[in-house]
């Protein structure tokens, strides 16, 4: 049996603990039946499940390798000879294992009290999700470079925030736009991508798992969520034909690309390899950005030859120029990260964001110089023009530049640090 | 000793932390069965070097390998045959002893059949026998130092990996860890030790790693040929006597300090006696014959001196 998942029973699973929870959650639910009925007793399970599951299991999956950290048992835990699948199961489901206990108490009670199979299905996989969520956002941060314990309540709230529910919202969006014109029932649809989405944050925490093991890997797995992400979003623009699917699956590659770049590791030597021309050891923000080139072209490109059957300002260069400004903010993050890495230069760097993207233009438009706008902010034009230069030149000069600056620090170090290896590297 | 012969052998070993080099180059073997003192001053690249070893960083060049398996290749084959114990090192306060070697025997592969024995040979080997059922919440440092190293070898590995594991003991827990080390060298297992504290070292190590600034500056068994040696005079000229015993078979580097007169004596216990009661029967008026041996201290500090260009 997984040795993870054991020790985690061992800690969760005592026999006054298997006690207090059916006696405490007995007792709510007397209450809620004697002075509501049975609808009352129906609807307090599958929210005291949710609470459960949701806000104290997904606690518990958020701390279950930051506390490992803080304890000082997590490098043991790393030079142990378990896989990273069964690290991954066994944090997942062990630490997790008393808040899921109280769960399917609740599934239990909810589904006896008449409740509808399907939304007893949602709750798990609200929770399921919402724990995947956050192991993966802890293990995220820990691999940014994040050790205190006091980050254990960012990826608790990320956790939280995924197992808050999409499903209405996304059984209104399939049923208002159709999902690639397959006319399917809007909560089968959003207990399917519910499904889907558990399976990629289970995924992705035994990828990011992997490589706090070092564990060598193939880099597969990112490439394909940024792909099925695309894929996903443009299902949603389908109402507006092919150039729509393509709009919403650029959105939604360009919010890849700004995540990653925000939250991926920083290492020199990712980069030195980079520019040494190692595309398979490309950062996984870089690897988003190709994507979304290849949407801005798509998109781009058909726009101006044919911008007035697009009639939107996605029909015209202005993914390109997105995808440049993209560039030179990846490039600007790893800057950033140069002097100040892990979280604080994540913060750092949304910090430059603002006064790019917001202040700085802000100003302009208060001081009536918009015809700068474009060194800024992406700038919608129409057909080749004298705009045209100056809204794909802008972006495109300070993304060079930018990425010139990043290689020679990367290449000669800063402060006399002596140049990385190339040769033989292996990350 | 070739790589295949050998229970560690590393191999041009990179390692930079964003940059910032920690180790240039390191390339080194450990014969099976011989314990390595891994010693250098603070910042030397000595922890970085056992987390590479231990598979818990990854380097950005070199080979590593430990009984025979690449530990970058196939970290999680390697960590089966390797026992790791770091400097800041926690324990599962909440589980008993039994349970805290349980998990560690689990998660390093020790089949179900074999658990219970391995428990408690390991808890009778490290004096544990009594406490097995003890929070380790509730252990004292030093028992929970023996806890941890019971936790890196429970799955009897061939190489062991232990960084200052007698920080913050007492003198009676760090004699009774010296025990332990030579036992498990006597057993046939590979160690690789460090600590700041060289006599300890010195007492159980075969060999000596020196590393400064992230290169080794010295590496090999600590063998010594020849012993010193020294005399002191109840009366006489000590450099009269250092004239004569010049002529004497096996001294060398013969230095007289007033009455004292040291010298190197490459001959046996045998031959140190036979020396002895020459002088004495020539009349010397010998108030102390004593042997001065070279400390792994002294060693470690000329090679650094060394290594950065110093008198």
């Amino acid at each position: 049996m997984n040795a993870e998942l054991v020790r985690n029973l061992w800690l969760e699973i005592t026999p006054q603990r298997l006690i207090a929870m059916p006696a405490v959650l007995g007792l709510v639910f007397a209450i809620a039946h004697v002075a509501e009925g049975a609808d009352a007793l129906r609807t307090t399970a599958w929210w005291m499940g949710l609470g459960l599951g949701v806000i104290w299991g997904t606690r518990q999956a958020a701390g279950a390798v930051m506390g490992e950290v803080a304890a000082r048992t997590w490098d043991s835990q790393r030079a142990s000879a378990l896989t990273a699948a069964e690290m991954t199961f066994g944090k997942l489901f062990g630490a997790t294992a008393y808040a899921w206990y109280g769960v399917a108490i609740c599934l239990a009670v909810f589904l006896a009290a008449g409740g509808d199979v399907a939304r007893g299905a949602s709750l798990g996989l609200r929770v399921l999700f919402a724990h995947g969520v956050a192991l993966f956002a802890s293990l995220a941060l820990l691999a940014l470079g994040g050790r205190a314990l006091v980050l254990t309540s960012l990826p608790h709230l990320a956790g939280i925030l995924a197992g808050a529910g999409m499903d209405d919202p996304l059984a209104w969006a399939v049923e208002e736009t159709g999902w690639y014109g397959l006319g399917v029932d809007g909560a089968v649809f959003a207990l399917a991508t519910s499904a889907l989405f558990c399976g990629w944050s289970v995924l992705g925490a035994w990828r990011l798992m992997g490589r706090e093991l070092t564990v060598p890997q193939r880099r597969w797995a990112w490439p394909a969520f940024a792909v099925f992400v695309a894929a996903f979003a443009g299902g949603f623009g389908w109402s507006e034909g092919a150039v729509g699917a393509l709009r919403a699956a650029f959105l939604a590659t360009t919010i890849a690309v700004a995540a990653a770049a925000l939250l991926e590791p920083k290492s020199r030597g990712e980069i030195v390899r980079l520019l040494g021309g190692r595309v398979g050891d490309a950062p996984p923000s870089v690897q988003a950005l190709a994507l979304a080139a290849i949407l801005a072209v798509l998109l781009g490109f058909r726009g101006v030859a044919v911008p007035e059957v697009m009639g939107s300002d996605f029909a015209t260069l202005l993914p390109v120029s997105v995808v440049l400004f993209l560039a030179r903010d990846i490039a600007l993050t790893r800057l950033v990260a140069l002097r100040a890495g892990g979280v604080r230069g994540a913060v750092t760097a949304i910090v430059w964001f603002v006064v790019l993207y917001a202040a700085v233009p802000g100003l302009l438009g208060a001081v009536d110089v918009a015809v700068l706008l474009p060194f800024f902010l992406p700038v919608p034009v129409v057909g080749l023009g004298a705009g045209t230069f100056l809204t794909l030149g802008a972006p495109a000069v300070q993304a060079v530049l930018l990425w010139a600056l990043l290689a020679g620090r990367v290449r000669t170090g800063r402060a006399g640090r002596p140049a990385l290896p190339t040769t033989g590297a292996r990350a | 000793m070739t790589a295949a012969m050998s229970a560690i052998a590393v191999a041009g070993l990179h390692f930079a932390y964003d940059g910032t080099p920690a180790l240039g180059g390191v390339s080194f073997a450990a014969a099976p069965g011989s314990v390595t003192a891994l010693v250098g001053p603070n910042g030397a690249g000595k922890t970085t070097l056992m987390r590479c070893l231990a598979g818990l960083e990854v380097p950005d060049a070199g080979t590593i390998s430990l009984a025979g398996i690449d530990v970058v290749a196939d970290p999680r084959a390697a960590r089966a045959r390797m026992g790791f114990l770091q400097d800041f090192f926690g324990l599962y306060d909440r589980l008993s002893v039994r349970r805290c070697l349980d998990y560690a025997a689990r998660s390093r592969l020790v089949p179900a059949a074999e658990r219970p024995g391995r428990i408690d040979a390991v808890a009778a080997s490290l004096g544990l026998g009594g406490l097995l059922d003890r929070q380790a919440a509730a252990l004292s440092r030093g028992q929970r130092q023996r806890v941890a190293i019971g936790t890196a070898i429970i799955h009897r590995p061939p190489v062991l990996i232990l960084d200052e594991p007698a920080a913050g003991l007492d003198p009676e827990a760090r004699a009774e860890l010296a025990v332990l080390l030579r036992q498990l060298a006597a057993d046939g297992m590979t160690l690789l030790v460090s600590s700041h504290i060289l006599a300890e070292l010195e007492d159980y190590s075969t060999d000596v790693l020196m590393l400064d600034a992230g290169q080794v500056i010295g590496h090999g068994p600590l063998v010594q040929p020849e012993r010193r040696l020294a005399l002191v005079l109840a009366g006489g000229d000590g450099a009269a006597a250092a004239s004569a015993l010049v002529v004497e078979a096996g001294v060398t580097a013969v230095a007289a300090e007033g009455l004292t007169v040291s010298f190197d004596f490459a001959g046996n216990r045998a031959a140190q006696a036979a020396l002895l009661a020459r002088l004495v029967g020539a009349g010397w008026a010998i108030a102390a014959f004593e042997e001065r041996q070279g400390s792994m201290q002294d060693l470690y500090l000329a090679r650094l001196r060394a290594a950065r260009g110093a008198p």
